[in-house]
């Protein structure tokens, strides 16, 4: 089938491209990876500026590479499909395992703005007074505050390196202003990284947000289109409650048909129709306890 | 609360007493609080019955320092600490008590079972039957449940939607880990040949 392409997909042309030179340096000065970092952040950062841009979407796409890459560190072999399994399949009084556990901290963490207490939400085995210590640990530019933080925590508490990715995360997010927690330390870190120290980690650090920004814009761009896709056929749906069901398609990374706000005949059927317009796309590729999103 | 007290108000904060003193009485607390507990007790329990600006960590480590020599220690156990005797005396206990009832109770196959869990959770009981090649029976599961050992995790995304099973903070007590990373390593039992399947 095919339908005219909705006018707003041309305004993406105005979201800013990732200059080439951040991309291609391969840097191995504190100097020169700092400076880096800082252009992948800024252009991040006015990325994120965009009406365009789904933010919740992106955060919990990001909150899950950021558990799937957690889950790789603690040296289990969950993969983000196993993950999204865990969190959606997920009964009431079941206990989520510690794939799912991860990767429920993680979506907690970007759920709601930065602040102690949400953190403590998200990450119930630390005192809110020792994350707020943690959190204000670091001096100086935003990635050097998130390196500070990663340390502390990771010296103080060795086997805690989930919490000291979250917090590190959150100083981040912090230093740059940004109201609520993007995922970028831990999925540009390497397992090797978390037993490094000082100068080493910083250099890690920064490493990691230069490559994770650049990935986050281009995401960013991606799903601002993808959104703008599924915002264009939203029109033709005539199901009842499609427009309900289209909003929580731009809020989150994934969606069983049952979670939406139609009969479960309708929100399957509602689903199909979305995935042949190609706004969405199936996560599983399994025949049953399908999981739809953008 | 879910209790309706009648006690007075625990006093946290003991501003009567000189700040050594203090500091004593909130270590005894705790020391009271964990004797008497039978499970690992959470941080939040803990900064409870302290002062607000206390440090229940510096508290707990002072504590395990003055228990330096004794026949038993504070140990972090899944998120919280207890009291446990050092291994070194478990076989004075066995010889001396009866504690049959309390020991677990777990033949040979119930642990490699409950050792599958741990590896492979969240993990249906038709996993675990493709592991070991044979049907595991309802009994042992319920058993290892009845323990609180195991869980029910996430449903399995297969027909029928079976339950699957994931270790407990319990299980993490009972086997004196502190969380899910010091299981050994899985190339570790391979070299050790122990692993049934990698």
């Amino acid at each position: 089938m095919t339908f005219a392409r909705p006018d707003h997909i041309s305004a993406l042309d105005t979201l800013p491209r990732m200059p080439a030179w951040v991309t291609s340096a391969r840097d191995e000065t504190l100097e020169d990876v700092a400076f880096l970092s800082g252009a992948a952040l800024n252009h991040l950062h006015l990325v994120l500026g965009h009406a365009e841009v789904p933010q919740a979407l992106l955060r919990e796409r990001l909150a899950l590479r950021a558990a799937e890459a957690c889950v790789a560190f603690s040296g289990r072999s969950e993969r983000a499909g196993d993950l999204r399994d865990a969190v959606h399949l997920l009964r009431p009084g079941d206990l989520p395992g510690p794939a799912g556990e991860t990767c429920l901290a993680w979506r907690r963490a970007v759920e709601r703005p930065v602040s102690i207490k949400a953190l403590g939400r998200a990450l119930p085995i630390l005192e809110l007074g020792q994350i707020a210590t943690w959190l204000d640990t670091g001096k100086g530019a935003p990635v050097t505050r998130a390196a500070m933080a990663l340390e502390a925590v990771l010296r103080e508490a060795p086997r805690a390196d989930e919490a000291a990715l979250v917090l590190a995360d959150a100083a981040l997010a912090q230093a740059l202003g940004w109201t609520h927690l993007v995922p970028l330390i831990a999925t540009g870190l390497k397992r090797a990284d978390l037993r490094k120290r000082g100068h080493d980690l910083r250099l890690a650090c920064h490493r990691a947000v230069t490559a994770s920004a650049v990935e986050a814009a281009r995401l960013a761009v991606d799903l601002a289109r993808l959104a703008a896709l599924l915002k264009g056929v939203a029109p033709k749906l005539r199901a009842k409650g499609a427009r309900a069901a289209v909003e929580i398609f731009l809020t989150q990374d994934a969606v069983a048909p049952s979670a939406l706000p139609l009969p479960d005949r309708a929100a399957r059927r509602l689903c199909d129709r979305l995935v042949d317009l190609g706004a969405v796309s199936e996560l599983t590729g399994r025949d049953t306890f399908r999981l739809y999103g953008v | 609360m879910a209790k309706d007290r009648t006690e007075p108000e625990l006093d946290r904060e003991l501003s009567d007493l000189q700040p050594e003193l203090r500091w004593r009485e909130w270590m005894r607390r705790i020391e009271a609080v964990l004797f008497a507990s039978a499970s690992p007790v959470p941080r939040e329990d803990l900064a409870r019955i302290v002062g607000q600006a206390a440090s229940v960590d510096l508290l707990i480590e002072d504590l395990a320092a003055d228990l330096e020599g004794r026949a038993f220690e504070i140990t972090q156990v899944a998120g919280g600490w207890m009291f446990r005797t050092r291994p070194v005396y478990a076989p004075a206990i066995r010889a001396a008590a009866d504690v049959g009832d309390q020991l677990l109770d777990l033949n040979e196959f119930d642990v490699a079972i409950l050792a599958a869990i741990a590896y492979h959770q969240p993990i249906t009981r038709d996993g675990l039957k493709d592991i070991f090649g044979k049907e595991i029976s309802r009994d042992l599961i319920g058993r290892l449940h009845a323990h609180g050992l195991i869980g029910t995790g996430p449903r399995a995304p297969r027909r029928g939607a079976p339950y699957t099973f994931v270790t407990t903070d319990a299980f993490l007590a009972a086997f004196g880990m502190e969380s899910l990373r010091d299981l050994p390593e899985p190339e570790q039992l391979n070299d050790a040949g122990l692993a049934a399947r990698a």
